[in-house]
Formats: structure tokens, sequence, C-alpha cells
């Protein structure tokens, strides 16, 4: 099915349901850790897409260290993400790829004080062999090179935005795709000659684009804040994951990965 | 006992209750857009010029789209329905391989072809220095590949129940084969290339992960209604609910006109 | 004018006629269902495929062409009239595909309807018109196209038995008019006796008889030729006015009877030989293999054997009586099969049940032979 329709009526039944009320499972309280709703020993972590090698690898980390439990990843772009979770869907954890992405999950009253655990720079990734021989962000501006830039609403397009204001240039791109996923699979393929996405998702291509720092890129580094939600239902081991995140290993995994540390 | 009085055009009782069902579970998400909306600033929201652009993109590209699968389509459904092929079969399931892809895995496949790198588009890109993604065109010809086999199916099966002896007739009184099919042939199956033509364009207008994938987003050329009701929804879900009212709106007016039409020759 | 061989293949089934028409005549192709006549009539039609032989119009082979090439124009059984067409469009069609402007054909098409008497109907679709209007407009739609050769399948089966005999006045009247070749295929006998010149009997895929239609319903060749004219008829071996009878049937050396055969106006049943034969005494005298025939009006039946002149003569039972218009149509079973026409009266008084026995009488004067 087409996920425009699926968004449009999850979104508005879901909003339905917000107006009707619901009744929610019985409130666990956090401090308890009792652990109802999704049940003890689940932790269910709602996460950017970006995070997804790095805290895929942390899940089973966690597993091992404290058997029995089971590790639930949610990935996707933050945004929508946190709108799930003002929807009153069942998180324990929210690791977001932009300050403003978690503001509106705090904003909701329903995070803890969040903490930033790594930082995402951008890179200008082109395909294998730079067939337009792109030097810099400024070759990004020649009207014969095409660019692919991810949409404003998505954090590497605000990130993109702020780092050209900084650096006093302006792009036309040919697209402003959805998603970092996408806006890769173009440059992959060839269709476009350069894009700005994070140096995260650059390696994660393995080899596929290739990418280059550019100096104006320092302007707009994305903090990443996680945060254990107020409503875990899950309690104790929720907080457990989120110090495993921040713990040397969760460093070093992320340094692994392209992430810079705080 | 009741059975006695009643006509034959009622309907038995124990089906209204699954009708009824039906009709409450498509209506509902309908429901609850326009329980949502944001009424108050509808009128400031709807002036934005993007709402406007995204609209009329909409509406030229499932049109031109619909006219691309009528001008293939309907040759093709003949050749399915009436032409003597021996891999008539393969054929007509590759027609409708398009309805089970993914329309993302769609325009991936597309790229793939047509793309600037693409088997195809690469020499397309050599002699004209043309592509088609990023193109008002690239977005039309993702529709069109969506849509098509709706158009197929409709008038391969209105071939298929057309009574092929009137073009006996035609031939005994000396009509060219062409004539055949323009005079007689055609204007025999029109409601069902009417039918056709509609659920192609409703398809078209609806279409977003093979447009987005093969011809990108970018407002004015490629960014149609769905797309740009997809990025509202990350950041402003009720821009992206007037956006949906809108296309429904016009969507729904197109095809209520349409409506003697569409479900055949009245 | 047309001179044609028409070989037809299928898999259980071949036709194998020849056709010959003249300028103006109209020949109907008359034979029971599955003959192979409506075949035949696609194939001059260019609908079917020749297997193989050829036609000739006018000396010039158009066996290749395809239908849209020939000269020709067709009256089909259901008419297939264009249902999104008015009559005027209807039978505007034809000489528009001839290369002919719209404001000729359409003036064409008038004169054409005015000439088959529907000249107001010429904006009614053929959804409102009538089955007789319908020919009409189909007849007029075939002939606005000036064919050389005017091919009609059945048509006047589907008109009811009213609305025929005036259709069938006025197909006459414009058939007269046509100066090309006719080729009508009936198995209304009525219709290829008031319609045709020459009648051509077609029975499984091979011609069994043809003639002028007086001389083929006068001396039938077939038991199917027989009933359609309603006579009985019987092979057999003449010498002067007397004809020994054989045990087999009319319609193809040495062929059994089917049931249908077996019934009215054939003659034995499955080519059981006829221990002691029967002999009948004709009007002409003739010599060698011959066919008889009698109309069933010409048998008396009595109850006990009369006295007197009648020279055919013999005792039969009765198999079965039904009506047939105002008289009634008795079965004999016996010696020969044989439909006798009586009387009701007659079947009261000679209480005439299946099962009894009677004697059958037939005057030698109205018993014909001719040769086979």
């Amino acid at each position: 099915m087409k996920p425009i329709r699926m968004a449009s009526a999850a979104v508005a039944l879901l909003l339905a349901l917000t107006a009707c009320g619901t009744t929610r499972a019985a409130e666990p309280d956090a401090a308890t850790g009792t652990g109802t709703g999704t049940g003890g020993g689940t932790v269910t972590v709602f996460a950017a897409a970006s995070l997804t090698g790095v805290f895929t690898q942390l899940g089973k980390d966690f597993e091992a260290a404290y058997p029995g439990t089971r590790v639930r990843f949610n990935f996707g772009s933050s945004a929508t993400l946190a709108q799930q979770i003002v929807q009153g869907a069942p998180a324990d954890v929210f690791a977001a790829a932009s300050p403003a992405t978690m503001r509106t999950v705090t904003d909701a009253s329903l995070a803890d004080a969040p903490v930033t655990f790594a930082r995402n720079r951008l890179q200008i990734a082109f395909p294998k062999g730079n067939p337009a021989r792109v030097d810099g962000l400024k070759d990004l501006t020649d009207p014969k090179v095409k660019v692919a830039l991810c949409a404003v609403q998505v954090p590497c397009g605000a990130a993109a935005v702020k780092a050209l204001d900084a650096a006093g240039l302006k792009i036309t791109p040919v697209t402003f795709e959805q998603d970092v996923k996408a806006t890769l699979t173009k440059v992959e393929l060839g269709e476009v000659d350069a894009a700005l996405v994070y140096r995260t998702d650059v390696l994660a291509a393995a080899g596929k684009v290739q990418g280059l720092d550019f100096p104006e890129s320092g302007k707009a580094v994305n903090d990443y804040p996680i945060a254990k939600l107020s409503k875990a239902p899950s309690g104790e081991p929720a907080g457990r994951f989120v110090e495993l995140v921040l713990s040397p290993k969760g460093r070093a995994l992320l340094t692994g990965a392209g992430f810079e540390l705080p | 006992m009741g059975a006695a009085h009643r006509t034959a055009g009622r309907m038995p009782w124990v089906l209204t209750v699954p009708a009824v069902g039906g009709l409450v579970f498509l209506i509902l998400p309908l429901a609850g857009l326009l329980v949502r909306a944001p009424w108050s600033t509808m009128g400031e929201r709807l002036a934005e010029p993007r709402v406007l652009e995204a609209l009329r993109l909409s509406l030229v590209t499932a049109t031109l789209a619909t006219a691309i699968c009528l001008v293939l389509g309907v040759p093709l459904a003949w050749l399915l329905a009436r032409g003597n092929l021996p891999g008539r079969r393969l054929l007509r399931a590759l027609v409708t391989v398009p309805l089970v892809l993914p329309p993302v895995v769609g325009g991936v496949a597309l790229l793939l072809v047509l793309g600037r790198n693409g088997l195809v588009g690469r020499r397309l890109h050599e002699a004209f220095g043309f592509s088609l993604p990023f193109t008002t065109a690239g977005v039309v010809v993702a529709e069109a590949f969506v849509a098509m086999p709706f158009l197929v199916i409709s008038v391969e099966g209105a071939l298929k129940a057309a009574d092929s002896r009137f073009e006996e007739a035609a031939a005994t009184l000396g009509a060219s084969r062409w004539r055949v099919f323009s005079r007689i042939t055609l204007p025999l199956v029109a409601p069902g290339v009417s039918a056709g033509a509609v659920l192609c364009w409703a398809r078209a207008l609806g279409e977003f992960g093979a447009t987005i994938t093969f011809a990108g987003n970018f407002p004015g050329t490629t960014q149609t209604m769905p797309l740009a009701v997809y990025l509202a929804l990350e950041t402003d879900p009720e821009a992206a609910i007037v956006l949906s009212l809108v296309l429904l709106a016009v969507s729904v007016a197109v095809l209520a006109g349409l409506r003697g039409r569409w479900v055949g020759a009245s | 004018m047309i001179e044609s061989r028409l070989i037809v293949e299928r898999p259980r089934f071949r036709l194998d006629i020849e056709l010959d028409v003249a300028r103006g005549e109209v020949v109907a192709l008359l034979g029971p269902n599955g003959a192979g006549k409506t075949t035949a009539l696609r194939a001059l039609a260019g609908l079917v495929p020749l297997t193989g032989g050829h036609i000739r119009l006018d000396g010039e082979p158009i066996q290749d062409a395809p239908a849209e090439r020939r000269p020709i124009g067709m009256v089909f059984q259901d008419y297939l009239l264009f249902p999104h067409l008015s009559a005027l469009e209807n039978v505007a069609f034809g000489p528009r595909c001839h290369g002919m402007s719209r404001k000729a054909s359409r003036l064409l098409a008038r004169e054409w309807l005015n000439r088959v008497g529907l000249g107001e109907h010429a904006v009614t679709r053929p959804g409102e018109l009538s089955g007789g209007q319908a020919q009409r407009v189909a007849l007029a739609r075939a002939l606005a196209v000036r064919p050389r050769l005017l091919l009609l399948d059945e048509p006047l089966a589907a008109l009811d038995a009213h609305t025929r005999l005036d259709i069938r006045a006025r197909l006459h009247h414009h058939l007269g008019d046509f100066d090309g070749a006719a080729v009508l295929v009936t198995h209304d006998p009525l219709d290829a006796m008031v319609l045709a010149d020459r009648l051509v009997v077609v029975e499984n895929g091979a011609v069994v008889q043809q003639g002028p239609p007086s001389a083929v319903a006068r001396h039938p060749r077939t038991g199917y030729v027989a009933r359609l004219v309603g006579l009985n008829l019987y092979r057999g071996v003449a010498d002067g006015h007397a004809v020994r009878l054989d045990g087999v049937t009319p319609g193809g050396a040495g062929r059994p009877v089917s049931q249908e055969d077996g019934r009215l106006g054939g003659a034995f049943p499955g080519g059981a030989g006829w221990p002691g034969g029967v002999t009948l005494n004709v009007a002409e005298s003739q010599s060698g293999p011959v066919f008889v025939a009698f109309p069933p009006s010409a048998v008396a039946i009595y109850r006990s054997r009369p006295d007197g002149s009648p020279r055919n003569l013999w005792e039969a039972t009765v198999g079965g009586v039904e009506r047939h218009g105002d008289s009634v149509r008795v079965l004999l079973t016996g010696p020969i099969e044989a439909a006798a026409d009586v009387t009701a009266a007659a079947v009261a008084e000679l209480d005439l049940r299946p099962g009894r026995r009677v004697w059958a009488a037939l005057k030698a004067t109205e018993t014909h032979a001719y040769p086979a």
C-alpha cells in the first residue's frame, strides 16, 4: 500500500483516538520498574535511521549482558518517530537525529533530561569515480552539477541549509529526498553528481559512494540527543540501555561508524 | 413468510451488514481527515502557492500519464484480447507486474533503465543531454508505469466481451482493418475504455513511491500532491491534512463528474 | 459470373462443393443443419479461408483477397446492424468505406432507405427497430455498396411467421432488381421456392441435388429434400411401369437411413434387406435405377382389403398419428414406411390407433418415378 495513504490513515486514526480519549493500560510507576505494557525485560527503542548499525549491535550486547531481556528497535525518520511518541506509541528510549525533533517530545513532557551522545557531520557524497569532479562545497553551486539534498523537514536537510547559509552559498538541487537512504540511492546510481549527507551515511554505504569533508560542515553539526521516556513501560532496563549507549563501548561503536563524540 | 413479498431487486438483509461495514471502513479515514482538519486556518493555508503548485502538477501529470496509457494501452489490450500470439498468457502476467510491484521498487527499476546511467537512459543522455529523472516528464513516466495495468486490464476485458461479429460485418462492407478498429470496435468498447481511463487517472494521481524514487521531489517540477503531503507529515500534520483534503476534493469532483460514464454506458 | 469450387477442411468435417452463379441469378443453398451451407457462404465472403479450390468472379480469382477487398455485400442472420450508429449511418457505412464523401454517402443511404420503405426511420437506432425493419436496413446496407455478389445468410430466419411473409415478398422484389449474383442460405423451403432461381442442396459438405426449385421439389433425390417438400421417397429399379424398391434409402448410394430419415418420407430402416421386396406401379415408364415419389395425400387407408383398381396395395400397421394442418398424417410401417394424409373423420371412422392393422392403397397415376 502506498506509504502516504497509510501515514495519513494512521495519523488520522491516532488523532481520532486521542480526541476520543484512550484508556491506557495501567500506567506503570517508572521508579518501581514493575514493567507492564511492553512486558518486563523488553526495551523498546525508537532511534533515528542513521543509528541503525550502531544500535543494532548495542542491542545484541545489551541482551548478552542482561540475559532474559530483549531489545526491540524502531528505526526511522526522527520527526516521524517523535510524532508517534507524542501520539502515544509505547517507547522506552528515544534517540533523535536533532535537538529539534527531541524537543517535540520534551515539550510534551514525555522525556526525562535528554543527553547528547553523538554528533554527526555532513559530508559531500558523490558516485564512485567522482564523475563531476567535485572538489568542495562551491562546486555544488555549478548549475551543471546535479545535487540531491534531504528535504528541509528532515534533520540532514536542516543541517545542509545551516551549512550552506554559513558558507554563504546557494544551491538549487534537483530533488529534496524524503530521507537519507533515498538520497544515497540517487548518488549510488549516478543519477546525481553530489549530495549532502552525513558522514555516517557515507561510511554505512560501504564503498558504494565516496565522501568528501568540507570545512563549512563544522557550522552545522547535528547533535544527537538520547532520552529515557518518562512513560517508559519497561522502567529500569530502559535506563540501563541509555547507560550502555553512553558507555565507552557505546562510544567506540559510534566513532567506528563515523559519529563524533561530544 | 416475508419471502413472498420481496421483489427481485432488494438485497438479502444478511448482506446489508457487511455492505454497511464496508462503507464505514472506507469512509472512516476520510471522516477522520474532515474532523481533524484545521478549519480555522484553512483559508490561509489554501492560499499558499505551493498548494496550488502541487495540485496543478498532480492534475497535469496524471492527465498526461493517462493519455500515454491510452495510446499504448489500448493497442496492447487488443493484442492480448484478440491477437494470436503464442506467449499471450505470459504477456498478460507481465502486464500486471506494476500492480504487484511495490511502487518504490518500480521507481528503482525505472531508474535502472531510464536513469542517467540506465540501460536506455544512458544513450538518451549521451545523444540529447537529457535524462528523465528530476523532470516533470519523469513524473509522467513513473505515473504511467504504475497506472497502465488498470487500463489494459479494463480494456482487455471489454474487448473480450465485445461481439466480434460486428467487425466481420464491417469487413464485408469494405472497411479496412484500421477503419474497423476505429469506427466499430472502439466505439463499442468505449464504456470499458472510459472506466479503465478513470481508474488509470485516479491511480496516477495518487502515486507516491515510484514518483519520488524515479523523478525525485522538487516543488513546481516534480512535487506532486502525494509527495507534498508526505513531507508535510514530517513536521506539520495539519498541513498534510489540508493537502490531503484538497486532493480528495478535486478527485471526487472529477470522478463524480464522470459518474455517468464510468459505470458503463447509461 | 461466379465460378467456384469451395473446399474447407475442419477436424471433423469437409466441405467440397462447386458453386456457379450467373449474373442476375439467385441461387439458394438448402440443407440440414451442419451441412456446410453457411460455411460455404462465409467462404465466398472471405470470412473463412479456403483450404483448397478457387473463387473466380468474372474470371478473376478472388479467393486470396480479404473480405474487405471483395466486391460483396452480406446480410447476416442476426442483421448485425451497428448498434451505435443510426439506420442511416449504418447504410452509409459501406459507401463511406469505399471512398465516398460523407455527404454523398448519406444521400445514397437515404435513397436506399426510401427504397426499402424506411425513409422516416433514418435516425432510429437499430435497437429501436422491429425485426422486419432491421432486416430491411440490413438489406439496404448490403446493397448500398453495389456489390457484384450478394450473400444472404438465413435472411428471414429471425422473423415471426407473419412478418416473414411480407419481408419475403419485398426481398423477392429487391432480388429481382439486383443485377449481380446472389447466393442465399436457407432451410425454409418456402424461401427457396419463392426467392431462388436455382436450388443447390447441400448435405454433409457435398452437393446432392441442384436445379430449379420446382424440379427439385417434384423429383427430390434425398430424404431431406423429400421431407422438406413433403413427399414419400424411395429408390428402386424400374422395368417399364413397375419398380422394384430396394432395401436401401435414397440420399446416396448405400448409406443407411438415419433416425430422422427413417420417419417421414424416408424409406426403409437401417438397410435391412427386404425379403420378397415390394414392387410399385408408377405413372412413368422407366428403366434402371430410379427414385419413386408420391405425396401423402395420394395414400388411401382401408380397414379391410379393398377390391377394385388400385394397383399398389399393401397391408400396413399404424405407427403414429399426428395433426398436419387441417388433415391428419398417419405414419404407416410395414413393407414400406410411408406417410398418409387422411381427414379427421376418417381417423375416427377407421379407428386409427398405433398398432392397428390396415390396408394402404396408392394410385399408380399419382406415383412418380424418375431416373436416379
